[in-house]
């Protein structure tokens, strides 16, 4: 027997949402039902993801070992993985402190912080990179806020 | 009937900058390689929150013009298509600008894609409004019955699973339950969240399932530099190569038509158009060897189709509200963030703004002939700017853009959150579309089925009696049914393959 262990937890994950979703139907207000109630819609897709998920489970085991799966792609080098986790870190934290201490304080660090994980980090690309990141920040904020008028936190 | 005349309206100096500003931010993005047309409208639409209505719409049109066209850049010059739509340009464009001739490669395109743009421009004049006029028919059972009939479309077409595709779309119409509901103003799914009681904001879920999912994808790679071939382009070699297009006047008209019919399918767009295209033109081809070794009908065809399937797909979105790919449902999320409902009632009560997208869509297409003519330098230095620079750039854009539509933080940690939900199904092989498509259709889904069973008193009778809406639900049947079929053929073919592989290693 093989198993996709992806594609199981997806489906484990998927039947717990619909269970989740399920229970939540219950706190939902049909006291003024009108055309079948708000929750005949919401709880029959709930049911079709539950059934869903439940096929897709079934398909993720191989009980005969005769299905013709390929080897799954090769995952990514390690030092992508930390890129990759790193970024999502960097946009996290930007995104905490944006609201804190405003655009432009937040963003210009932002910008050079996320250019200096990506790319090479040499003197010249550090001057380049900070160059960049302040006048990027600037050029969006007169854009957003001088030109369009637009509200930035 | 319309009332052509108004188109010539979007022809003011402030239109024309914008369309200038937005053809050409269009073609720069396109024409980097990993940034789809989508990813072009996405960046671009915040810009058109604070305009009114006409010059938003005229911007828009703009982009999604120049994005779709700005693909032919890094095809001819990187071997890299821009957007997926420019995926066969890369067959023979390559192949003609290695041995010299980038500039022809590059004139090629930029008439075909011109003409194929102008073709669908007639195409969306003519159709639109007599397909609008056939939709006021519409009720809520037809409704609803497109609905299915647009997601089955998609879910079927898509190279994963079918399984996967149906969860997608299942857990995007479940997202927008999220909300109050628009027939009886009741909260769900909202956990106590007071942000969540108007629903998740279509926008911010856009940018971030394709703008976020997209550079997570990229980084392991974002650090090798592309390699450009030279090229040496100019306006007099351009219309001399224009001047060869009366060779393939079949060509583009097979073409275009292609074009317009695959742009107008649901989910299928500008992306399939130029493959379906280019085998059309190799098969018809006195000399199809030459195909895939710089023959120019390959160029034609595959630009023709690509640009005239975005007049194919502005047609459902128009007369019917239903968009048919990533970036028309782009398209309508902005269009409804500027108060545009698109549907058979635009078409009636609001032609004027309809005669202005045709005008843009017009005037658009000229531009993006004129700028790749004469701004051509401009694009590939923009191919030069190296992605680890570009990167954080697009992700401080998107969050400005997710934040200025309602400047609410909320939108922003939406924007993220789908971003990485739409890394993880990419990596898990759930296709996005029709994720999203089921978040802008399942409100109204909902809402047709429930009038629908109202109407017939409990029952699901009426549908038997309704024969647009049958014959939309015995479509979407077909197409699931075609799906499973063709991936079993598909199965069956690759175990006879191995079979004949191992039989052949055991002799």
């Amino acid at each position: 027997m093989r198993v996709k262990t992806g594609d199981m937890f997806m489906a484990l994950g998927l039947m717990a949402l619909s269970a989740a979703l399920y229970y939540q139907c219950g706190n939902i207000d049909d006291t003024m039902a009108y055309a079948l109630g708000p929750i005949f819609f919401p709880k029959m897709l709930i049911g079709i993801l539950a059934a869903l998920s439940l096929a897709l489970f079934f398909q993720s085991v191989d009980f005969t070992g005769k299905k013709g799966w390929t080897a799954p792609a090769r995952a990514g080098s390690a030092h992508a993985v930390v890129l990759r986790w790193s970024l999502v870190g960097l946009t996290l934290a930007y995104l905490f402190i944006l609201p804190v201490i405003g655009y432009l304080i937040a963003t210009i660090p932002f910008l050079f912080a996320g250019m200096c994980l990506l790319g090479p980090v040499k003197p010249k690309n550090l001057a380049i990179y900070g160059v960049t990141s302040v006048a990027v920040a600037l050029g969006l904020q007169f854009v957003f806020a001088t030109l369009l008028k637009l509200f930035l936190p | 009937m319309l009332d052509y005349s108004h188109m010539f309206t979007v022809i003011t100096p402030f239109n024309m900058l914008l369309m200038f500003l937005g053809v050409f931010g269009g073609l720069v993005v396109g024409a980097m390689p990993g940034l789809t047309s989508t990813m072009a409208v996405a960046l671009l639409v915040p810009i058109t929150f604070g305009m009114d209505v006409n010059q938003g719409l005229v911007m828009l049109v703009a982009v999604y013009i120049g994005s779709i066209s700005g693909g032919l850049v890094s095809a001819a010059l990187l071997n890299i298509p821009g957007t997926p739509s420019s995926v066969a340009t890369t067959f023979d464009a390559y192949p003609m600008a290695k041995r010299g001739e980038a500039g022809k490669a590059l004139g090629y395109g930029v008439f075909a894609s011109f003409l194929g743009g102008l073709i669908s421009f007639f195409a969306l004049a003519v159709l639109s409004p007599l397909l609008g006029a056939f939709a006021l028919r519409f009720g809520p059972y037809e409704y609803f019955s497109l609905v299915v009939f647009t997601l089955s479309c998609i879910i079927s077409i898509s190279d994963k699973s079918l399984t996967k595709g149906l969860i997608s779309a299942t857990l995007g119409m479940i997202m927008a339950m999220v909300g109050l509901s628009e027939t009886d103003s009741v909260s769900r799914f909202t956990f106590g969240i007071m942000d969540l009681q108007a629903g998740f904001a279509v926008m911010p879920v856009l940018i971030g399932m394709y703008a976020i999912s997209q550079i997570l994808k990229d980084v392991e790679e974002i650090k090798k530099p592309f390699n450009l071939v030279n090229v040496n382009f100019s306006a007099r070699e351009f219309f001399q190569v224009a001047l060869t297009f009366t060779r393939s006047i079949k060509n583009v008209l097979r073409s275009s038509l292609i074009g317009v019919g695959v742009g107008i399918l649901p989910g299928v767009g500008p992306g399939l158009s130029n493959i379906v295209a280019y085998s059309q033109a190799k098969a018809a081809s006195k000399d199809p060897d030459s195909f895939g070794k710089g023959n120019p009908d390959g160029i034609i065809a595959s630009e023709t189709a690509n640009n005239a399937a975005t007049g194919g797909a502005m047609i459902p979105l128009l007369t019917l509200g239903i968009p048919g790919d990533a970036t028309t449902m782009m398209m309508l999320g902005a269009f409804m963030i500027h108060g545009v409902q698109p549907g058979p009632l635009l078409m009636r009560d609001h032609s004027e703004l309809v005669l202005i997208i045709l005008g843009a869509y017009f005037v658009s297409n000229i531009l993006m002939m004129l700028l790749q003519v004469y701004f051509i330098r401009v694009l590939i230095r923009a191919l030069t700017i190296p992605r680890f620079v570009l990167y954080p750039i697009i992700l401080g854009l998107c969050v400005i853009g997710s934040y200025a539509l309602n400047s609410s933080m909320s939108d922003v940690w939406v924007f993220m959150a789908s971003g990485l939900i739409g890394y993880l199904f990419i990596k898990r092989g759930f296709p996005l579309l029709p994720l999203v498509l089921g978040l802008i259709l399942g409100r109204m889904a909902e809402n047709e089925l429930r009038v629908s069973i109202v109407m017939g008193n409990g029952s699901l009778e009426g549908y038997l009696h309704r024969p647009i809406a049958l014959c939309f639900l015995g479509a979407a049947a077909l197409s699931v049914v075609y799906s499973l079929y063709s991936k079993r053929r598909a199965k069956m073919r690759l175990a006879n393959l191995r079979l004949n592989e191992s039989a052949t290693e055991n002799a």
